[in-house]
This record gives structure tokens, C-alpha cells and sequence, in this order.
């Protein structure tokens, strides 16, 4: 019993939330619906803690690996593993759907029951895809993804839920259909398999990866967002529901970039060495165009976005290094942007339960109505824009040693969107929760309860947690990068000063 | 192992104090002094086993750990460091007793003893850092301290904005500060600070090309790229031109914070870092020149634009700036020691002063007033301390800053030019800052009390009173302890104020010999006198001038009562530009560019189907299948009508008729035609054969005849050779 439940740990954290979403239809009682849904989900967040608990640190390659025949005729199969890469990525997917429900305990009033569903069903299809070895696998799960997000902007979403829900279907379909693109083309080329590491053995012509990883390439970019592919992100993070801009900024974005390692990288070292350094710089215009668009917003949630950008600019700048440093910062930086964003998405949420206003300007002096309200989206505001002691500022402090093998330029630029993040962040902090009341809700405005509180406590804790002691997630990574980046030419060695 | 207890210390309290707050109450405080207190005693123990026994290491453990990166959280104590432990945890438990009284009533007394306590427990952490990049962490949180008690007064707009414009100014700085980190790690591959010391003369030959991006050549030192990249960091943390400008509007804090944060402690993190890396900074004579520079015209301006001020606390802020430009300048020309000692002491006695404006201010501030300006002056009780302190200030730079490495000034540079230009700087700026602390004093306590101070004194005396007690118990001894002791156990005292690291390098052993020699004292001392001695004769008095002198003092006066339009420069040029870009930058670009691309897709694509849809579809083939359907009809009528009704029916019916017709007409040309083609063929045939017979047959049979037998011998011969 014990060995049959150790042996299938991924399928059981992977069917936890299903278990869950088949309870959920069956039952009609709201309180209880909410109750299960809190179940499955906690199952599954505690089952992945035992996968780290488990997780052998020293080893490279794939662990807790389950195959099953799926399709036979097409070399399809039910394959799923974890290494260093994804067990943050699946350690933050489980961690954040149960907030969601428990954020969603009252914020949602009607039609309770598919919202839970579609939260488990969602979080069960992106554990799927950080641990998939299937590209088929992969790419059905990457896909199934993108419905509960639909529905949940569709029908929870704020007053121009219809175009941002449908503009996002747009953009993800796009790129999911690049990705199909290119998985039938590492399908034909790569000896008719999906299987991920037996794709990963074999090396392509150079023209095949220039058209494979480019195809990648569009599609996790608009994932990410990368620059130009961004326009979908604002509109359904600020349109969406609390839980959804959540998931969606906490866990999906997350997609691109473990793609982006996943598979671009070790399969097209060649092509990934040849796109580096355009990607590089559109990493840094990411960071800068992100920070100065978050300062113009006047939408907290739309700033939040803008600012996930600016983030996520730091992910890929990290990845296309190709050096330890940078990509064990690009995935830390993954992680702490899914606690960090999570949270002020959370928390920007909670206060929008109270007034229906997203408006900074609709605000003022909330230290005064909100004193605890203030307290924590101080802690988040100054954890997202990197202040040392918080989680943000080792990844990107990692990121930023790691692309100073580049460029100092790049660092510099890079380091100038940090300053611009502590500037719009303060300044939304100063309108909104400093200065004299002048808030119109002023008297529709009580502070934190303990249901909010506790959502946001472990956020809290793991800022600084991580922000003071990093170890334990970057010796969880640790081999599987170094083995990662073991085919690359990392560009001129680190110690050289010769070049800025 | 219970070095670590000194900053852990403050940390616990500030748990302790933040999470059980709400229990705690007015009541924080205590943890708060107890916690502090142990620091202090913790540090004297320390000092007093770093003298005797060498600088104690303790690392503590691993940060980060990643391929060659690796950051080592430790501990390091030596005498330097001590002499700045005693200064933070002094004056930190001296401000704890004073806040406890002066914060009592403050809706938010808890917040204010949990973030010093914080606050503390980072400076503390920071002058212990073994590692560059800790020393960073704790730079930035004591940012993030100061701009929460700047902003401790919430309610106060022009609060919020001056902690946001202190912390973003330092975020600027600090990109420098962190860039200097970076790059000290892939020059040395190590941030522990004294193997980067150690390691300093070997890298000084290396340089670096800052233009190899835009493909051109300029190649840097190394070494004055790191110096200089982290002394951008200080240059924010100690306010120096032309990052000064947050700190006079930091002053919007309570007042124990101004005295510990923003004028004992945390400003003094720049003029740390530089002593702590003087080893570093003096291989870099670039670098040095321009700290150098950097601090003189820091002290010079700062000064002159205090004599302009009158607002106390704002007079105390440029006074540090100009005191901070002084230790900045000593550390730019090689006195690293004049540096410390000037900070130790001049951390002290402005605390000290901060502290008695902050009674002064609290016995005015029950009547309403939050503005601590110089004309509506405070209790003429409260003076003494005041005055004391004031001219102990007064005196001080100059004593100190040119008592024993006076002669460091010429010798360091080797530039006699520069090093008179450094003294003509340093000398103006004591002058002023003689001047205007002679005449804050005056000002503030020699005019009559105002009517409504005097009717709101006998309520508000209480308090004040214990604060001049807490002061006098607390700072009298402090200082002039310090300041006996240092001043004559100067020599003694040199070799615990810097860091070991410099004693090793043989260009410094020259400042270091410079002992405590009266003969220098003899310049500065004149020049801070005749500061203080204009104050006090000529000061508010019309002296007899030109008008032209009057009118460009007055200009002048103006300039720099506005602080040199330095505010107003940013505002304009840096602010409102950003904040105008980032409109710019979403409207224009994201908005109208990158999304109207998209939208302009969209649009396209509908567009499109919607042509196809009515043109092609709707117009083509619908219309045509309708067409084809209503041709089909027209046609199947117009075959019905005309091909069937009228073509066929009629046509049979003609067929009909001319059949009969053809019939009659056939038979009429059977009868006559037909009898007579006969007859004529006939006729003819006879002609033919009759011609024919005429003609030579013989000839036409030969030619048969030859053409068969040609015919006959070629098959032969073809099946003859063929097989």
C-alpha cells in the first residue's frame, strides 16, 4: 500500500485536484463544495512536499519517473518525471491553488461550483505540464490550460471581461498552434517519438532548429509575455477574478519559461547560442518597457501586471545566459515572482471585494482604515521590487551576476528596472495606503480578516524565508542546471573583465 | 559566538515588538531599550576583547551558493568596526529612552519601536558585514527603515513624499552601489572584504573597456571602476551633492529618528564603506581625487546653504550633509583615521543636538505647531544643552578634521595645486558651518519668548524636563568621554580606527605616523572662530555697503535659501520627464503601437471575413448559386418557352409542315431530278470510259506492275536481313 502510494507520488498529486473536481460535481452544499476543494488541493501541495522531501539532490536527471502506454500507434505515452527545474515550478503550483480557494471562499457568489471545478481542473493540467515527459502529453495539457482560464475571466471577470477573455484565447491559440507546429516537427525529426529525453538525445541539423526553436520560441514568448506578444496580459490580469489573475500571473506565465528550458535548450543548444543575444536585449527592453508602463497605470491590478513583465523579462534574461547564475536565477526568480505577484494580485483582491474599484486614485490613506492591510502590501510591494532580505532580490541578484558575463550594459539597463520597480510600487504605495484619508469608501472599508490574513501569511513567510536562506531551492536545482548548461558555450568566460 | 548576539539582539525585539505588538502596546519600548542596551554592553565587552585579543571572525552560514558564485553570511569585528558598534548602539539606546517619552500618545507607538529596532539591528549587521554583498542587504534595509519612519506621520502628504523621494534617490545611488558589487565579484571572485583587500594590489593593472559594446575603445582601471561605482552608493547614503537632496526632507521624521538615523547612524554607512575599503580606494588615485572633490564641494555648499535655512531641523540636515561632505573629503585624501574620528564624534554630538532640538520642539509642538522654525523659538530652559552642543559642533570639524592628519591634506595627492584647493574648501566650510550654528543658537534662544509660547510653557514643561535630564545623563558623558578621550589618546586610537588592511600598504604610512600636533590646530581653530565671532557681532545687523553688494547678496541669499534650485532641477528634469515618458510610453507605444498592432490584426482579419463573407459569399457565391438557380430557372423557363413552346413545338410543327413540304418537293425532284441525274451520270460514264480508253493503259498497268515488284523485293530483303 505504502510502496504502491510512494511509487505513483506525481499521478496521485496530479489526481488529487481531479479527485476533487469529481467530488465537487457530485455535491450540491456551497460550504462543502468550498471545503473539498480546499482538501484536494492541500493533498496535493502536502504530497509535493514529500516529492522534495524525497528528491534526490544529487542526481541530474529525471526522478519519480511513472510510463504508461497511452497511444501506442503513435509512440504516445502517460510519462511524467520531476528534476530541479520543475520541482519549484511544481512546489509553486500546488502551494498557490489553495489560497486561491481560500480567497474565493466569499469573493465568488454565484455559481460557486464551477469555479471550484474550474480551479482544480486547472491546477491539475499545469502540474501535468511542469512535469510532463510527453510532448504530446505537454502539449494537450498546455492547451487544456487555457478553458478554465476562459471561463473563469468569461464569467467571474470584471466589466470588460469579454474582450480580455477572448483576446487571451487569441493569443494563447496562436501560440499553441506554433507549438503544435513545432512538436510535429520534433516528432518527425527527432525518430517519431514525443518522449522529451529521447527527443533530447538526438541533434538536429541546424536549419531544422532555427525553424523548430523559432516556432518555440513564438509560442512560450507569448506565454511569458516577452515584449511585443504582451498585450493580451494586462487585459486579463486586471479583467480576471482574484483566483484567475493569480493562477494566471502566479503559475501559467510560468509555462514560457520552464518551456523554454524544458525544451528549447537542450534540444537546440545551437539555435538557443544563435537567438541569445537578440533575446538578451529584448529581455532588457521587456524589463525597462514593463517598469515605465506599470508607473503610468492608474489601475493597481493593470500596474501589477505591467509589472509581471518586467519580471518575467528577468526570467529569460537569466535563461539566455547559459551559466549557473543566471539560470538558477531565472527559476528562482520564477518562483518568487509566483509568491510575490500571487500576493499583491491577492491582496489588491481582497480590496477590490470591498469597493468593486481598481482605480489608485479611488484610494488614500488606507494605513489608517487598514493598518494590517497596509502592513502586508507594504511587505509585498517592497518583496516585489527586489529589496534585499526578500525572495525577489536573490533571483534577481543571481540573474544580474549571471548576465554580467554578457554585459555590464545589460546589467546596468537591467538594474535601472529595478529602480523603476521601487518607484512605481512606492508611489502606488503612497497613493494608495499613506497620506490623509481621502478615500470615498472610507466607510466600506474594514481591515484584514483572519480568513485574508491567513491566505496571506504564507506568502509572507516564504518572502523571507527565501529572501534570508535560498539554499534549499537552489540546491534542489543545482545539479540538473549544471547539467543543463554543460553543452554551452557560455559566451566569453566570466572572469574575464576585458569587455563591459 | 556571542559576537552574533549584538545585532541579533535588536532583531529579536523587533520580532518580538512586531508580532506581539498589539499586546504590547505603550509597553514596546521596553523590549526595545533592553534589547539595545544588551547590544551596547555586548559591544564593549567586544571592543574590549578586539583590542587585546585581534579582529574576531565568525561566518555564520551560506547565502548562495551557485557554480562559482558564493556569498558567505559572516561576522567580522575589528577595532574599527567596534568604534562604530559602540557609536550605533550608544546612540541607539540613548534615542530608545528618549523615544519612549517622546512617541508616548502616537497612534502608532508600536510601528516606531519595532522598525528602529530593525533599524538598528541593520547598521549593527552592516558595520559587522565580512561580506560586500551582505553589507549591501543591509544598506537597503535600513533604506527601506528610513523611509518607514520618514513616513511615521502618514497622514502628512509632504511625509510620504519625502520617504519616497529618500528612497528612490537612494535607489539610484544604489545602482551604482550594486554594479560595483557585481563587478567586484567577477574581478575578485570573492565578496568576503578582506580577501578583496588583500587581493586589491594585484588587480590594479587590470583595466576595462566601458565602450566595447557601441564597438569603440576607452579602457578604465578596474579598480577605479569598482571605487567609483561604490562610492555612487555612498554618495546617496551620506547626502552628498548631488544626491543630497532627500535628506532635508527626511527631516520630516520624528525627531529621534532625525538624531539617529538620519544624523548619527546610517548616514555614516557611505563614510564607512570608504574607510572600510580604504585599501582599495587608495590604489585608485582617480577615484580618490574624485571623492575628494566630491565631499569639498559637498561641505562648501551644504554650509553655505544652511546659513540660509530657518527651520532647525532643517539647518541640523544640511549641517550633516556638510559635516558627511568633511569625513568624505578626509577619506578622499588618504585620512581615513580623521574620517572616523570625525564621524564618531560628530555622530555623538549631532544626536546629541537632534535630541535637544526634539525637547525644544516638543514643549512648542502641544500648541499646534508641527513646524519646528527657528523664529517661533522654543523655552529658553531648554538653551543651555543646546548652546553647548552647538559650539562643541562648531569647533568641531575643524579641530578634529585637521588636528592630526593635517599634513595629509598636501601629502596624500602629491599635488600641491589640489591640496590647497582641498584646504581653501575644508577651511571655507568651517567657517560656515561655525557661522551658522552660531547663529541657529542665537536666533533660536536670544529673541523674547512669544506671548503664546509663554502661556502654553507651565502645561508642557514636564516633559521637556525629563529629556534634558535623559540628555544630560545620557550625551554629556557620551561626548565629551569621546571626545577627551580620543583627542588625547589620539595617537593610542589610530590603530583600532582603521581597518588593518591599510597599515599593511606602505603609501599610507606616512598619514599614519602624523601624530596629534598642536601647530595645525592653530589655522582652523581662527577660521572657526571668526565664523562664530561674525555670527555673534555682526549678525542681523546692517553694515555699511555698496548697494550693488547688497543687491547680488541678496540674489545670492535667495539662490541658496531655495537650495540652490537643486529640488526644483529634478523635478523638472528627472521627475516630471519620467513620469511623462511612462505616460508617453504605455499611451503611445503599448497602447496605440504594440496593442494597435494587434488590434489592427484583429480588425484585418474581421474585416476580411466580414468581405468575405459578403462579398465572396454573400455577393459571389451565394448570389451566384442564387444566380446560377435563377439562371437555371430563367434558362429552363426560356427552354420551356422558347426551346419547347415555341422551338420544338413549333419546330415539330414546322418540321411537320416542311417534312410534308420536302415530301411533296422530293417527290416533285424524284420524278423530274432524279430520272435526269441518272440519265446524265449515265450519259457521263460513257464519256469517262470512252476517255480512259482513249488514253495509253500500257502505261498505267507498267507503273502498278513496278511498284509491286519494288514492293515485293523490299519485304524480301527486309525479311531477309531482318532476323
Amino acid at each position: 500500500m505504502v510502496t504502491f502510494l510512494t511509487d505513483h507520488l506525481l499521478s496521485w498529486i496530479i489526481a488529487a485536484p481531479l479527485a476533487g473536481l469529481a467530488l465537487v460535481a457530485w455535491l450540491r452544499d456551497e460550504e462543502l463544495i468550498k471545503r473539498v476543494s480546499l482538501a484536494s488541493t492541500l493533498v496535493s501541495f502536502l504530497l509535493s512536499l514529500v516529492v522534495w522531501a524525497r528528491f534526490d539532490h544529487g542526481r541530474e536527471g529525471m526522478q519519480f519517473v511513472e510510463r504508461a502506454e497511452w497511444m501506442p500507434t503513435f509512440n504516445i505515452q502517460y510519462a511524467v518525471g520531476v528534476d530541479g527545474i520543475s520541482l519549484p515550478l511544481l512546489l509553486l503550483t500546488t502551494l498557490l491553488p489553495p489560497l486561491c480557494v481560500l480567497t474565493s471562499w466569499n469573493a465568488i457568489e454565484t455559481k460557486v461550483k464551477a469555479f471550484m471545478m474550474l480551479i482544480l481542473l486547472v491546477e491539475s493540467a499545469m502540474i501535468v505540464v511542469f512535469t510532463a515527459l510527453d510532448l504530446f502529453l505537454f502539449f494537450m495539457l498546455w492547451e487544456v490550460t487555457m478553458i478554465p482560464m476562459y471561463f473563469m475571466i468569461v464569467l467571474w471577470g470584471g466589466p470588460q471581461r469579454v474582450p480580455a477573455a477572448v483576446k487571451f484565447v487569441l493569443f494563447s491559440l496562436t501560440g499553441s498552434l506554433l507549438l503544435l507546429v513545432a512538436i510535429l516537427g520534433l516528432y518527425l525529426e527527432g525518430g517519431k517519438t514525443f518522449d522529451m529525453i529521447a527527443l533530447s538525445q538526438v541533434s538536429y541539423s541546424v536549419d531544422t532548429q532555427f525553424w523548430i526553436f523559432l516556432a518555440l520560441f513564438l509560442a512560450f514568448a507569448i506565454k511569458m509575455p516577452m515584449l511585443p506578444f504582451h498585450t493580451w496580459l494586462p487585459e486579463a490580469h486586471s479583467e480576471a477574478p482574484t483566483a484567475g489573475s493569480v493562477i494566471l500571473a502566479g503559475i501559467l506565465l510560468k509555462m514560457g519559461g520552464y518551456g523554454f528550458l524544458r525544451l528549447c535548450l537542450p534540444l537546440f543548444p545551437q539555435a538557443s547560442a544563435d537567438f541569445a543575444t537578440f533575446i538578451l536585449w529584448l529581455s532588457v527592453a521587456a524589463i525597462l518597457y514593463g517598469g515605465y508602463n506599470a508607473l503610468a497605470q492608474e489601475d493597481i491590478k493593470k500596474m501589477v501586471a505591467y509589472s509581471s513583465i518586467s519580471h518575467m523579462g528577468f526570467v529569460t534574461l537569466g535563461i539566455f545566459v547559459f551559466n549557473t547564475q543566471g539560470i538558477h536565477g531565472a527559476i528562482l526568480q520564477m518562483f518568487n515572482h509566483g509568491i510575490t505577484t500571487g500576493a499583491l494580485f491577492l491582496i489588491v483582491g481582497q480590496l477590490y471585494d470591498r469597493t468593486h474599484s481598481r482605480e489608485i486614485n479611488d484610494y488614500g490613506g488606507l494605513h489608517k482604515l487598514m493598518p494590517r492591510f497596509t502592513t502586508f502590501l507594504c511587505i509585498f510591494s517592497v518583496a516585489s521590487f527586489g529589496l534585499p532580505g526578500t525572495c525577489s532580490f536573490i533571483g534577481e541578484f543571481l540573474v544580474l551576476v549571471g548576465t554580467s558575463s554578457r554585459s555590464y550594459v545589460m546589467v546596468l539597463l537591467a538594474m535601472g528596472g529595478i529602480v523603476l520597480a521601487a518607484s512605481y510600487m512606492l508611489w502606488m504605495l503612497q497613493r494608495v495606503a499613506l497620506g490623509p484619508v481621502t478615500t470615498r469608501f472610507a466607510s466600506s472599508l474594514p481591515d484584514l480578516t483572519m480568513r485574508e490574513i491567513v491566505v496571506l501569511v504564507p506568502l509572507a513567510i516564504l518572502v523571507f524565508a527565501i529572501g534570508l536562506y535560498p539554499g534549499p531551492l537552489i540546491h534542489a536545482m543545482d545539479a540538473t542546471v549544471t547539467g543543463l548548461i554543460q553543452g554551452f558555450d557560455a559566451g566569453p568566460p566570466l572572469k574575464t573583465t576585458a569587455h563591459f | 559566538m556571542w559576537i552574533a548576539l549584538i545585532p541579533a539582539s535588536p532583531v529579536i525585539a523587533f520580532l518580538v515588538i512586531a508580532l506581539g505588538g498589539r499586546w504590547l502596546g505603550e509597553r514596546s519600548h521596553l523590549i526595545g531599550i533592553v534589547a539595545v542596551t544588551t547590544s551596547f554592553a555586548l559591544s564593549i565587552l567586544a571592543t574590549i576583547l578586539v583590542v587585546t585579543s585581534g579582529p574576531i571572525a565568525l561566518p555564520l552560514y551560506k547565502l548562495i551558493q551557485s557554480g562559482p558564485l558564493t556569498v558567505e553570511i559572516g561576522l567580522y569585528a575589528d577595532g574599527f568596526a567596534m568604534a562604530l558598534l559602540l557609536l550605533v548602539s550608544g546612540v541607539s539606546a540613548i534615542v530608545h529612552v528618549f523615544s519612549s517619552r517622546y512617541m508616548q500618545g502616537d497612534p502608532r507607538y508600536v510601528r516606531f519601536f519595532a522598525v528602529i529596532a530593525l533599524f538598528t539591528s541593520a547598521m549593527l549587521l552592516l558595520v559587522l558585514s565580512a561580506n560586500l554583498m551582505m553589507l549591501y542587504m543591509c544598506w537597503e534595509v535600513m533604506g527601506l527603515c528610513s523611509y518607514l519612519l520618514i513616513s511615521h506621520w502618514a497622514e502628512r502628504r509632504s511625509a510620504c513624499q519625502a520617504a519616497t523621494k529618500a528612497y528612490l534617490v537612494n535607489a539610484v545611488a544604489d545602482l551604482g552601489l550594486g554594479l560595483g558589487v557585481i563587478l567586484t565579484w567577477s574581478t575578485f571572485d570573492t565578496l568576503d572584504i578582506q580577501t578583496i583587500l588583500s587581493r586589491a594590489p594585484e588587480v590594479v593593472p587590470k583595466t576595462v573597456n566601458v565602450l566595447s559594446l557601441v564597438g569603440l575603445e576607452w579602457s578604465v582601471p578596474v579598480l577605479f571602476l569598482i571605487s567609483s561605482l561604490l562610492f555612487a552608493g555612498a554618495v546617496g547614503k551620506s547626502a552628498q551633492f548631488p544626491l543630497h537632496v532627500w535628506l532635508p526632507f527626511a527631516m520630516e521624521a520624528p525627531t529621534p529618528v532625525s538624531a539617529l538615523i538620519h544624523a548619527a547612524t546610517m548616514v555614516n554607512a557611505g563614510v564607512y564603506l570608504l574607510v572600510r575599503l580604504a585599501p582599495l580606494y587608495v590604489l585608485s588615485p582617480g577615484a580618490m581625487v574624485l571623492v575628494a572633490l566630491t565631499g569639498g564641494l559637498t561641505a562648501l555648499f551644504a554650509g553655505i546653504v544652511g546659513l540660509t535655512q530657518c527651520d532647525i531641523k532643517r539647518i541640523l540636515a544640511y549641517s550633516t550633509i556638510s559635516q558627511l561632505g568633511f569625513m568624505i573629503m578626509a577619506c578622499g585624501v588618504g585620512a581615513f583615521r580623521a574620517a572616523t574620528f570625525h564621524l564618531i564624534s560628530h555622530g555623538a554630538l549631532k544626536a546629541y543636538l537632534f535630541l535637544s532640538t526634539g525637547s525644544a520642539v516638543a514643549a512648542v509642538m502641544r500648541t499646534k505647531s508641527h513646524h519646528p522654525a527657528v523664529p517661533r523659538s522654543g523655552p529658553c530652559s531648554d538653551a543651555w544643552p543646546l548652546y553647548c552642543g552647538s559650539f562643541l559642533l562648531a569647533l568641531l570639524p575643524s579641530v578634529f578634521l585637521f588636528s592630526a592628519p593635517f599634513s595629509a591634506l598636501w601629502t596624500s595627492t602629491g599635488q600641491a595645486p589640489a591640496a590647497g584647493l582641498y584646504l581653501m574648501l575644508a577651511s571655507a566650510a568651517s567657517f560656515f558651518a561655525a557661522y551658522y550654528l552660531s547663529r541657529l543658537v542665537l536666533e533660536t534662544f536670544q529673541k523674547p519668548i512669544p506671548l503664546v509660547w509663554k502661556q502654553a510653557l507651565p502645561a508642557s514643561l514636564a516633559r521637556p524636563r525629563f529629556f534634558t535630564a535623559s540628555l544630560i545623563l545620557g550625551f554629556i558623558p557620551l561626548v565629551v568621554g569621546l571626545a577627551v578621550l580620543l583627542a588625547f589618546l589620539w595617537t593610542a586610537f589610530t590603530h583600532i580606527l582603521v581597518p588593518g588592511g591599510v597599515q599593511r600598504l606602505p603609501a599610507l604610512d606616512n598619514l599614519i605616523r602624523s601624530a596629534f600636533d598642536l601647530e595645525h590646530l592653530i589655522m582652523p581653530l581662527l577660521v572657526a572662530t571668526a565664523g562664530w565671532g561674525l555670527a555673534l557681532t555682526v549678525h542681523g545687523r546692517p553694515w555699511p555697503r555698496p548697494s550693488w553688494v547688497t543687491a547680488a547678496l541678496d540674489r545670492l541669499y535667495v539662490y541658496f535659501m531655495n537650495r540652490g534650485y537643486i529640488d526644483e532641477f529634478y523635478e523638472v528634469f528627472v521627475v516630471r520627464p519620467t513620469l511623462r515618458a511612462a505616460r508617453w510610453v504605455w499611451i503611445s507605444g503599448d497602447v496605440m503601437v504594440i496593442d494597435g498592432m494587434y488590434r489592427a490584426v484583429a480588425t484585418f482579419s474581421l474585416a476580411l471575413s466580414r468581405w468575405l463573407w459578403q462579398v465572396v459569399d454573400v455577393r459571389g457565391i451565394d448570389r451566384g448559386v442564387v444566380g446560377f438557380g435563377t439562371s437555371s430557372l430563367t434558362l429552363a423557363r426560356w427552354l420551356w418557352r422558347v426551346i419547347d413552346v415555341r422551338g420544338i413545338d413549333r419546330a415539330v410543327t414546322d418540321l411537320g409542315a416542311s417534312s410534308f413540304t420536302t415530301a411533296r418537293w422530293l417527290w416533285k425532284v424524284d420524278v423530274r431530278g432524279i430520272e435526269r441525274v441518272a440519265e446524265e451520270v449515265g450519259r457521263q460514264s460513257d464519256a469517262t470510259g470512252q476517255r480512259l480508253a482513249r488514253l495509253e493503259p500500257r502505261t498505267l498497268q507498267h507503273h502498278i506492275l513496278v511498284v509491286i515488284t519494288w514492293l515485293v523485293l523490299g519485304l524480301t530483303l527486309f525479311y531477309w536481313f531482318a532476323p
